[in-house]
């Protein structure tokens, strides 16, 4: 497979480029739902992406990603007698298909090794690759229910257990979850949506120029790949490097009392349910404060950041014709205007 | 006098001027197709072939053929196919017989460097749509073996058939579309022998100056709005085609040409265009549109900074008003707007709104519990589960290998059950009286009900559709569909006024429930109305053939045991819409003031109590 279309290239879409930046600081943002319209660079954006992450310590093979002090019980790579030493490897980035199978996501018994050698063997799955990077999922809402019911429980626990055929078997299974999909084809379940810890629409760019600019990059990389990807190749790594630069930072940044608070006045204004909301919109604060390399929550990083940490937890309003994002946008004017005038 | 009737019908059936054993315009522009797709399969990604099986059908199949180079596989699918057999896998018979690994390749695989064609694309599956469409990004499947191939999807849908249609998936990605439908067998004339295509290089070689590549650009926002994987096809059409022509430069009859093959627009080359393959079917009956004088508008400044004088700005602007009126569009409206119209038409795919455990439908996978009570297990599916344990069980109890003859040893967790999926959504089909004075009134008291039905259908899986009814006939508003988001966008503009043709309305609203029906849904049909037509079925205003018809409709409706309610919408209900009622076997209910609140209560409560 040649080299991927570089993130550097991508031309505008700046929230999206942005929402991803802040899981690959931190994993633990809960994800990125990214909704938009067919052909406008979603996939492309995710694919660039992996290119960009903090390899992962692993042993050479080991199919489980295990942490090389914390082996899984059933890795036999790494609980082997004399296991090899641990390499760095790149993070991984899994599409999980449309079409695939709870077999082919969680793991089965692995078909090769029983018919040759007569041993009950576990063949991880997707979710195993998928522990410790990102799992990709395009039109995350047709996928089937009962698939998405598995995934839900696999997030939340951060364990995949298989217990069938014979096999019982369980690993640990963290991963951060990218969906991308079209709304107009199909909406999304709320327990799944609410899963995400941030959301954004996408659509093509709006004017001619850039619409011109995107055609002559992709035309550009079409013709030459490596030598595409080799022009970009500065400007990406520069993207590496805030990204591991924000990852050294982020357990220093602060937050300090009136951020917190305006937080917390925005998920009350808009009615925000539970406290998944104000969580979000703290780690994503401080994901946002370390990418500019600092170590101090502002208040601007809240207002910045509120429509994509909320719009997906709204309670819908048939009758209120602006998107759920221009409401945050509102409630978030308001409330940062009522804040300013009581200081 | 005859003859010119006749002729006009050709034209207008065809879309082009068709004249008896005169080669079809559209089946040349087809067979370019073909060409261009034959030139680039991979990068250009597929044709999208809209046309019913028929002779024109694989005559073009028979040139497109031609066009492919020997040594390229070619492969015809099914949409039915198991996406494991695209994929490929371990082949379960070959490895136990020969005791080691043997790989089944996957078609995909075995097909690198070739073509795909799938006959009913129509039909196929979201899962095995995301298994193409992904390795057409890729190049490749999981694993990295390399799956580079163009694809050829047969599409036989139907313009009215929202249920079948190629998932947006892979209609993005395939870069040209044609139809066949309607082009007569005689007129399929395919240009003598093969001409030779131009190779990868000098495609990449063609230089495309910067107002042509803004008219593309452009052109194709308009035709296939935000997907910005359409102008990258059009501008690698237009290329192609300058190559087939032998220039290093793209000039406006490549442009035209490709826009007309990428986005399915009927885009005529401009009138100088030295390459007459594209426009040789314009016969003088049918004379090119003219297009309105060139707007003094942006494009004009636009193509006149750049230094290319050797363009004609008006050529340009004459395709870009072109591709404005196959869109529907005002050239001027849409550069004020932006390039952010997106087309209301995209797929329309539906999740898993597949009620489990049923006992009938189509199989959708295996499962190891029974479905329901009694289920019996699919035998296939059970041998092949218990297949690859044989050596593992043989040597827990002591035994040697497997041979011939002996018995297999079936265990209750082999067990398989065919799972079917079919579908329990109900549809609500409003029909919506959007004559007179109160039209406006209506219709916004309609779409709030629309939308607060949208906003709660999730938890119960409906889908909600829109018909309204005025002037010379019924329009459908709103495809049924459960998402809030398509149904805003549709609805944003009501049109109202005009007499009543209430028989159109009911009849498009029988044709919608009974494609519902045909779904496995159960459609309920709404009508606000006040029972009082005055335009019969075939158009003129006649009070009693209005009613007549309307009747008609009615009583096919009860026949076709269709669920319906009629709103009654009058001020003082009269006996129009109660007769209706009657006659439909439908409920009536009398809702003077038809506020959006009250009328989805009522509704609702026939949705959750079928």
């Amino acid at each position: 497979m040649s080299a991927p279309f570089p993130f550097a290239a991508i031309v505008g879409q700046e929230e999206m480029k942005q929402a991803l930046l802040m899981t690959a600081v931190d994993p633990l943002l809960g994800g990125v739902l990214v909704f938009g319209d067919r052909g406008t660079g979603k996939s492309t954006a995710i694919r660039a992406l992996a290119a960009l992450l903090p390899g992962i310590q692993t042993r050479p093979s080991c199919l489980y990603n295990c942490e090389p002090d914390r082996p899984v019980e059933i890795c036999t790579v790494c609980n082997a007698d004399t296991p090899g030493r641990p390499k760095k490897r790149p993070a991984p980035v899994v599409d999980l298909p449309l079409g695939a199978t709870e077999d082919r996501v969680c793991g089965a018994l692995d078909l090769e090794r029983a018919l040759i050698a007569g041993e009950k063997a576990f063949e991880p799955g997707l979710l195993a690759r998928a522990h410790r990077g990102f799992l990709y999922i395009d039109e995350v809402n047709l996928l089937e229910d009962h698939l998405v019911d598995l995934l839900l429980d696999v997030a939340a626990s951060g364990v995949n257990v298989v217990e069938r055929e014979g096999l019982s078997v369980r690993h640990p299974a963290r991963f951060v979850l990218i969906g991308s999909g079209n709304p107009e084809e199909g909406e999304l379940r709320p327990q799944l949506l609410d899963r995400f810890g941030l959301a954004v629409d996408v659509a093509s760019p709006g004017n001619l120029a850039d619409r011109v600019e995107v055609v002559r990059r992709r035309e550009a990389y079409e013709r030459d790949r490596d030598g595409f990807v080799d022009t970009y190749k500065r400007k990406d790594a520069a993207v590496r490097r805030k990204i591991d630069k924000a990852r050294g930072l982020i357990d220093d940044v602060s937050v300090p009392d009136d951020v917190l608070e305006l937080a917390s006045r925005i998920c009350m204004a808009l009615g925000v349910d539970g406290l998944r909301g104000e969580l979000t919109l703290m780690r994503a604060a401080r994901a946002r404060a370390a990418l500019a390399g600092r170590t101090e929550t502002q208040k601007a990083d809240i207002v910045a950041i509120a429509p994509m940490a909320l719009r997906h937890r709204l309670r819908r309003d048939p009758l209120d014709e602006a998107g759920s994002a221009a409401r945050v946008e509102r409630a978030v004017g308001e409330v940062a205007n009522g804040a300013a005038g009581h200081a | 006098m005859l003859d010119r009737v006749a002729s006009a019908d050709t034209a207008s059936a065809t879309g082009t001027a068709a004249r008896s054993d005169a080669p079809d315009a559209a089946f040349a522009d087809a067979c370019l197709a073909a060409r261009i797709f034959a030139c680039a399969p991979v990068a250009m990604g597929g044709i999208h072939v809209l046309g019913r099986a028929s002779p024109v059908r694989d005559r073009w199949l028979d040139v497109a053929g031609r066009c492919r180079p020997g040594d390229a596989p070619v492969r015809r699918i099914a949409p039915s196919i198991a996406p494991a057999r695209l994929t490929g896998g371990i082949d379960v018979a070959a490895t136990l017989a020969k005791g080691r690994p043997v790989r089944d390749a996957g078609l995909l695989e075995t097909l690198d460097g070739g073509w795909l064609i799938v006959a009913m694309a129509e039909r196929m599956t979201p899962a095995l749509a995301g298994i193409i469409a992904r390795a057409m990004d890729s190049h490749a499947l999981d694993g990295g073996r390399p799956a580079r191939f163009g694809l050829i999807a047969l599409d036989e849908s139907d313009d009215h058939d929202e249920d079948h249609h190629l998932p947006g998936a892979i209609a993005d990605r395939l870069g040209l579309r044609i139809r066949l439908d309607g082009i007569a067998l005689r007129g399929a004339i395919a240009d003598p022998g093969c001409v030779a295509l131009p190779d990868a290089a000098a495609i990449a070689d063609v230089a495309v100056a910067a107002p042509l590549a803004d008219t593309v650009v452009k052109a194709t926002a308009m035709l296939r709005g935000a997907s910005m994987r359409a102008p990258v096809q059009a501008m690698l059409a237009t290329r192609i085609h300058a190559a087939m022509a032998g220039r290093s430069a793209a000039e406006e009859a490549d442009v035209a040409v490709a826009l007309r093959l990428t986005c399915g627009a009927a885009i005529e080359a401009p009138e100088h265009a030295d390459d007459q393959a594209e426009t040789s079917g314009d016969g003088d009956d049918a004379p090119p549109p003219e297009p309105p004088p060139p707007a003094e508008g942006a494009d004009r400044g636009d193509a006149d900074e750049r230094e290319a004088p050797e363009f004609d700005p008006d050529l340009l602007n004459d395709i870009l008003v072109n591709a404005a009126r196959s869109a529907g569009l005002d050239l001027q409206a849409f550069e004020k707007t932006g390039m952010t119209r997106t087309r209301g038409d995209s797929a329309a795919g539906k999740s898993g709104a597949l009620r489990q455990g049923a006992r009938r439908g189509r199989p959708s996978g295996l499962v190891a519990r029974p479905p329901f009570p009694g289920a019996r297990p699919n035998v296939t599916a059970t041998l092949r589960t218990a297949a690859p344990w044989q050596a593992i069980r043989r040597k827990a109890r002591g035994l040697g290998p497997w041979s011939p003859g002996e018995p297999l040893d079936v265990r209750p967790s082999d067990f398989r059950y065919t799972r079917y999926a079919h579908n329990t959504e109900s549809t609500a089909i409003f029909a919506v009286d959007a004559s007179g004075s109160t039209a406006l009134e209506r219709l916004a008291e309609a779409k709030g009900c629309v939308e607060m039905l949208l906003a709660e259908c999730y938890v119960r899986r409906d889908q909600v559709a829109l018909v309204a009814f005025r002037g010379a006939g019924a329009e459908t508003l709103l495809e049924p569909t459960r998402s809030l988001v398509r149904a805003k966008r549709a609805l944003t503009a009501l049109p109202g006024g005009g007499p009543t043709p209430l028989a159109h309305g009911i009849k498009a609203a029988l044709d919608l429930s009974v494609r519902a029906k045909r779904r496995g849904q159960s459609p309920l049909l709404v009508m606000l109305t006040d029972g009082k037509g005055n335009v019969a079925l075939d158009g003129t205003q006649d009070r009693a053939g209005a009613r007549a018809d309307a009747l008609d409709l009615a009583r096919q409706s009860a026949a076709l045991g269709i669920r319906s309610v009629i709103i009654d919408i009058a001020r003082r209900p009269r006996e129009g819409a109660r007769t209706l009622a009657e006659t439909m076997h439908a409920d009536y209910v009398t809702l003077p003031r038809a506020d959006a609140g009250a009328m989805s209560e009522v509704v609702a409560s026939y949705l959750k109590a079928p």
